[in-house]
């Protein structure tokens, strides 16, 4: 079974949702300004940016899977040390 | 991501229409909640107040805006009300008369824990509810107890003015500032 176009989709998902989720994280900073709130903002910045890295790279194509992977999991070691941060910040 | 409420009719049919439902409610709150251009809201402000209709004041350096007539049969508004009202169109005042009401006196640290208020925010606004009359603080200094001077009237204007209905934004704020280990 070709998974590839699935995960193009998954991926495009990825940026699409990120993005709304940031510009409300933005707009609930403007409501309420805390370091908690800009943190969850940040977090929701680098799920949008990994799915707008990966669907480029996967829509140009020619990326090996291992950078593919690679990538996918720094930005979802970012992701975790920002919420964190976030749980643990008053 | 937070959609302005459904306008049917005109804008100051709208606008009298919220302010009778939610007396109290400041000019920010009324231009976020119902879209409405900034100089369109004080047209109309400016219109109904003239007529009699609505009436705007400052208080705690906001605008905010009373009807002098309720929906349905309901008398004016009695003038002590009203600056109680507007501070508790404020989440934090609202949560501690609540508390108060539903738990009875308390220190001032347990209605803090109690309403997640940070020290300074709930002084501020224990100072506010004292200054009008609405609670007591009695007691030496480290056992000092905060109760309500007539919970009757709380009861009532809890009952009778309910806060505006969270956003979605409200409901954002809300689950990411309640996560804490």
């Amino acid at each position: 079974m070709d998974f590839s176009a699935w995960t193009n989709a998954a991926f495009a998902a990825v940026a699409v949702f990120g993005l709304v989720l940031f510009g409300l994280s933005l707009l609930a900073v403007r409501r309420a300004p805390s370091p908690r709130m800009g943190l969850v903002a940040t977090g929701f910045l680098v799920v949008a940016l990994q799915g707008i890295v990966i669907a480029i790279l996967l829509f140009t194509g020619g990326a090996p899977l291992d950078l593919l992977l690679f990538l996918s999991a720094i930005f979802e070691v970012l992701l975790l040390v920002v919420l964190f941060a976030a749980t643990l910040v008053r | 991501m937070e959609a302005p409420l459904e306008r049917s009719g005109t804008w100051a049919e709208t606008l009298l229409t919220f302010i009778q439902r939610y007396p109290g409610v400041h000019l920010r709150e009324i231009r976020r909640r119902l879209g409405i251009p900034i100089g369109t809201l004080d047209y109309h402000l400016y219109r109904l107040g003239k007529q009699g209709l609505v009436s705007v004041r400052m208080q705690g350096g906001y605008k905010v805006c009373f009807p002098e007539t309720l929906i349905g049969e309901g008398p004016p508004i009695p003038e002590p009300d009203k600056v109680l009202i507007a501070l508790l169109r404020q989440p934090v005042p609202r949560a501690i008369l609540l508390q108060l009401y539903l738990e009875g006196a308390a220190s001032p640290q347990a209605v803090g824990a109690a309403v997640s208020a940070s020290g300074p925010n709930l002084s501020y606004f224990l100072k506010r509810l004292e200054a009008l009359g609405v609670i007591d603080r009695q007691g030496a200094p480290g056992q000092r107890l905060v109760r309500l001077r007539d919970a009757k009237r709380i009861h009532e204007i809890l009952l009778r003015y309910p806060p505006l209905p969270e956003t979605a934004i409200d409901r954002f704020v809300r689950f990411w500032s309640e996560l804490h280990p």
